[in-house]
């Protein structure tokens, strides 16, 4: 009885110590990631901050608490740029771009992932090609394209490429691969539903964590885009959010406090899209988790 | 859960995609300028003579114009403005960033499509510019005849606007002669004087800059924040250009420079900093740097613009700073102004470009209300004379200091390749100065990038 | 059998369909700009408004000259890989422990944090950029002063001037910048692990560890690859960051000038449109190169 009684108590202990010594690993562990936190977010704050100083202060001190010079910057910043027709802008073309893409990639995912046409992967090859190109080489030609098609200053130059994206077509077809199943969309047919019917009811919905993962990077990378528009948006009241923080500066660059404010105001639309839409990525993946 | 993704996502997905709909045909209409039409207005009536300034005509229609400096723009589109209420200027800004500024206007110029009427060119852009096939109008010709302007504006101004064939091809509103921009508060606490000859005659030669630097130092202060100061006073002062007959020439006064730049920076005597950042900018307010290299233009947009209080009082607090004549004369910067040889707009956009050049009263209002230095010979002439004209900044008449000099400048200084150039000079200096090359290291290292960059040039 | 195949055929067509509209763009505005790329590669164009003059390979001929003499190309290349390298190695070790660590169930906090760690990516490289040329400047950036400040150095540290901490700042400012959106790619790739997989493992008796490296990361592979060749084509493709934090200099001695910045100068600076194309193409079959082998090595054999 009393070994019996020891022998618990020695458990009862153990068992208490490997909880100790658990909880300090975690502790440690939820430490470093608040630190690695802190590093994220760190330079934004500085530059919001920033955003509130003067060029001098900026200068010279690490600044860590507001200034007052917050709507000082606006106005000078204002008076140089129009920071709300960028965001007007970049709204509908990263907005148009992406809910273009979400329709017509996923199309083009649905297509090769379940259709096996001859050709097949020989096409998707061609795909992968064009995701190894950088946007930067094509330039010059893009550039003349795009004055072919009359659509200089236009901002549909900008929304239409954006179909245009292979990373979008193999993610989503890799989840398709995996989620989608052909019997489902054979008893569609049965019931006589046409293939477009079968993939805006159907396709559409079910592929949605994918399309809405890819989408909103499509969004925010497109949204932070600067080479190709500032090639193509000319015209002032077309320009897009980076083109316009570009030119905030000041014609010396040395103006950095409206910089700031400029950049720090260009952040907001895209943290609230994040936001947003994140409620749907990764959650949206467990959804459709099921492999056969 | 599903049902509810589907429900959110089409409806995020369809709202996108209406109002993406709804607005996306918008091409530039409307916007921020006030700018109806899209497309190149082809008014530019009347205005059929080439006829001198003085005479008010009529002038109406609508005109683009490109420039890298927001302020300058608008102020000068204003006048014009206010001086032909029928015309509109459509002021186009890009920044001089990395560039973006020149590909800009080449790109417009390449596609052909919607070029501004006016374009400026900066100083280190502007013989690429002007050399840029079918990018200035040629305003030799009739019937501009810019050539006989030689007797209205500071020539060597014009020879710079000239493409390698000789023809004037842009024109510019403003001379820059430079000198050396000092503060006279730590000129009386440590040299005893802030009067500018004799801080001329303390900067007069390599060895006497040398003991100015030494006195300055031991009391704690920088005689210049960057050797950007040196390299700009000894750039504009060569003799010869960075290529003479597609072969690069390092002018004797390059080599003088980079010797005395090393010693000040191995002996502490200079800042350390880089032109055109904050910390450079922020320097003008304190009490630890003392001369900066000041053009004409220096004076609003290296001064003042790094003053606390820039907003309140664009001239600035009187007589802090003095203006000092450099051991050689030079020059550095400056805007030129051209016309597209494609515009739809061309006898308004000389008429713009007369206005800006060699109208009198546009040239002295601009010189009075900015402080700059204009290329008009008659109002220099007119203001270097009148006794009581002032700059607020250093109590000097700038007319009158920089009258003297304006004869030694010449435009075949300037080369297309410069801007390219001198970048690679800096960054080899850079490297240099910062102890991670040697001299001769140096040397290689900017030959090899002149090289890669244009092929075309003998580099030895 | 035959049933079903039959069915297929009947169907198969209408994949053409679906994946025109994506052809089309793709050809109009990506294939065409790059063959425009390979056909001015072969002309000596300086960007006017006269036709490009043909001059065959000559541009590749220098091109192969300047890999030959170790010259700024060749340089480009290395800088950009060694900053690849620094970059993604942590990224991903990064990456995948936060990954493991964010969707393991007794985790909290997992929306707080994969928001917070996303954040660096939303901001654009060049203001990133020039952030940091502000922060890390000499001698009176902020970064400077904080280390003299607190006794860390003496004197303030070049930082843009030294080689290898250029390098180093950029790697770092580009694993700052992607290891959350690494994250969650790796954290959409654990969750479609199937749960049973773990149950099994757990009763089995086995250990976290020898979980994660026997089912997590096998199962992981298809993920990782696309990771790993997106990573290496944006590696190699390196520009906004590198052009605005050396403000278009290339950086101490050309260290950390990269690639596409190359082919960008000789373009837009240089107006060499027939060299800065040769470039371009030469880039173009380097990451060809790369990808064909990592996918050759990472993945010996899939099974679809």
């Amino acid at each position: 009885m009393n070994t019996n009684l020891s022998t618990d108590k020695k458990v009862k202990i153990k068992v208490i110590r490997e909880k100790q010594k658990m909880d300090f690993t975690t502790i440690l562990i939820y430490i470093g990631l608040f630190l690695l936190a802190l590093l994220c977010f760190l330079p934004f704050y500085i530059m919001m901050i920033n955003a509130t100083h003067n060029n001098a202060s900026i200068a010279q001190n690490f600044n860590l608490l507001p200034g007052g010079r917050a709507i000082a910057n606006y106005t000078t910043m204002s008076a140089r740029v129009n920071i709300w027709t960028g965001f007007r802008n970049s709204l509908i073309v990263s907005g148009g771009g992406t809910a273009l893409l979400a329709y017509f990639g996923t199309m083009a995912s649905y297509g090769f992932s379940k259709f096996k046409f001859p050709g097949n992967k020989a096409l998707f090859w061609v795909v992968l090609c064009t995701m190894m190109v950088p946007p930067q080489l094509g330039i010059i030609g893009f550039y003349n394209v795009i004055v072919k098609l009359n659509l200089m200053n236009n901002l549909l130059a900008l929304i239409i490429p954006m179909i245009a994206s292979a990373q979008f077509v193999f993610f989503v077809r890799q989840y398709m691969d995996g989620t989608l199943h052909k019997s489902i969309l054979e008893s569609a047919r049965i019931d006589g539903a046409s293939e477009l019917r079968i993939f805006n009811k159907i396709v559409l919905p079910l592929s949605l964590p994918a399309i809405a993962t890819m989408g909103m990077f499509n969004f925010i990378f497109s949204w932070n885009q600067l080479l190709i528009p500032q090639i193509v948006l000319r015209r002032t009241n077309v320009r897009t959010v980076p083109i316009i923080v570009a030119n905030a500066r000041g014609i010396y660059q040395t103006d950095y406090a409206p910089a700031y404010m400029a950049i720090s105001l260009s952040v907001i639309p895209v943290m609230i899209a994040f936001v947003f839409f994140s409620k749907h990525i990764i959650g949206g993946i467990t959804a459709g988790a099921v492999k056969g | 859960m599903n049902k509810q993704y589907i429900k959110k996502g089409a409806a995020v997905v369809l709202s996108v995609l209406m109002t993406a709909s709804l607005l996306v045909g918008c091409r530039d209409s409307g916007g921020d300028t006030p700018t109806p039409t899209p497309t190149p207005a082809d008014t530019g009536t009347d205005v059929g003579n080439n006829g001198d300034n003085g005479e008010e005509k009529e002038l109406t229609g609508k005109l683009s114009f490109a420039h890298f400096n927001e302020h300058e723009a608008s102020e000068l589109a204003r006048a014009f403005m206010d001086r032909h209420p029928g015309v509109e200027v459509d002021v186009r800004i890009t920044v001089r960033d990395n560039d973006a500024y020149v590909t800009a206007i080449t790109s417009d110029i390449r596609s052909g499509a919607d070029v501004p009427d006016v374009f400026a060119a900066e100083a280190a852009d502007v013989k690429r510019l002007v050399n840029f096939e079918g990018g200035y109008e040629d305003l030799s010709a009739a019937p501009y005849n810019a050539e006989t302007f030689d007797s209205k504006l500071l020539p060597f101004t014009i020879d710079i606007g000239r493409s390698n064939d000789g023809k004037i091809r842009a024109l510019s509103h403003q001379g820059t002669p430079a000198a050396i921009g000092y503060k006279r508060t730590l000129a009386r606490e440590h040299l005893g004087t802030d009067d500018p000859k004799d801080i001329a005659e303390m900067f007069s030669t390599p060895e006497r800059m040398m003991q100015t630097a030494q006195t300055l130092g031991a009391a704690g202060v920088n005689i210049f924040p960057s050797w950007g100061e040196l390299m700009r006073m000894y750039l504009g002062a060569r003799s010869q250009p960075w290529v003479v007959d597609g072969k690069l020439v390092i002018d004797d006064k390059v080599n003088e420079m980079i010797d005395l730049v090393k010693e000040f920076r191995d002996n502490g005597y200079e800042g350390g900093m880089r032109a055109w950042t904050p910390q450079w900018s922020a320097a003008i307010n304190d009490e630890e740097n003392f001369a900066w290299a000041i053009p004409t233009w220096g004076l609003r947009w290296i001064i003042v613009s790094g003053m606390e209080d820039e907003e309140a009082n664009p001239m600035a607090t009187a007589g802090e700073w003095g203006l000092a004549e450099a051991p050689t004369p030079y020059s550095w910067g400056g805007t030129w102004f051209g016309m597209y040889s494609g515009s739809n707009n061309k006898e308004l956009a000389w008429e713009f470009i007369k206005f800006l050049t060699i109208d009198e009263e546009q040239a002295e209002k601009h010189a009075r209300a900015s402080g700059d230095f204009t290329s008009n010979l008659a109002v220099i002439e007119k203001l270097a004379n009148d006794d009581s004209f002032l700059h607020p900044l250093i109590n000097q008449n700038p007319y009158a200091f920089y009258l003297p000099m304006v004869d030694s400048f010449r435009g075949e200084l300037l080369t297309q390749y410069d801007g390219t150039i001198e970048d690679a000079f800096q960054n080899a200096m850079d490297s240099y100065l910062a102890g991670n090359l040697d001299r001769d290291g140096m040397f290689r290292q900017f030959k090899n990038q002149v090289k890669d960059d244009f092929p075309e040039i003998d580099v030895d | 059998m035959f049933k079903s195949v039959f069915k297929n055929d009947k169907y198969a067509h209408y994949g053409y369909i679906f994946i025109l509209p994506f052809f089309i763009v793709m050809a109009v505005f990506m294939v065409y700009p790059i063959l425009n790329t390979f056909y001015l590669s072969l002309t000596s164009w300086d960007g006017g408004v006269s036709s490009p003059d043909f001059i065959g390979f000559k541009n590749y001929g220098r091109v192969l000259e300047d890999i030959r003499t170790g010259g700024i190309f060749l340089k480009s290349i290395g800088n950009t890989w060694i900053m690849w390298i620094l970059n993604v190695i942590p990224q991903f070790f990064l990456a995948l422990a936060l990954a493991v660590l964010l969707t393991s169930k007794s985790f909290k906090g997992k929306e707080f944090f994969r928001a917070v760690f996303y954040l660096p990516n939303l901001i654009t490289m060049a203001s990133v950029g020039a952030l940091f040329l502000f922060l890390l400047d000499y001698p009176g950036g902020s970064i400077n002063n904080l280390l003299i400040r607190y006794n860390f150095r003496d004197e303030p540290f070049n930082f843009l001037q030294s080689v290898w901490a250029s390098r180093l700042s950029i790697s770092t400012l580009l694993t700052w910048m992607w290891f959350g959106y690494t994250m969650i790619i790796f954290m959409a790739g654990i969750k479609s692990i199937p749960e049973e997989y773990f149950e099994a493992a757990t009763v089995d008796g086995a250990s976290k560890w020898k979980a994660f490296m026997n089912i997590t990361l096998p199962l992981l592979r298809p993920i990782m690859i696309y990771q790993v060749v997106t990573s290496v084509i944006g590696g190699l493709s390196m520009y906004d960051l590198v052009q605005v934090l050396t403000q278009g200099r290339g950086g101490p001695m050309n260290s950390t000038t990269t690639m596409v910045m190359q082919v960008y100068r000789q373009a837009f600076t240089n107006n060499n449109f027939g060299y800065s194309s040769a470039l371009a193409i030469a880039l173009f079959i380097h990451i060809f190169i790369v990808v064909f082998i990592a996918i050759k090595v990472i993945k010996p054999h899939q099974v679809d």
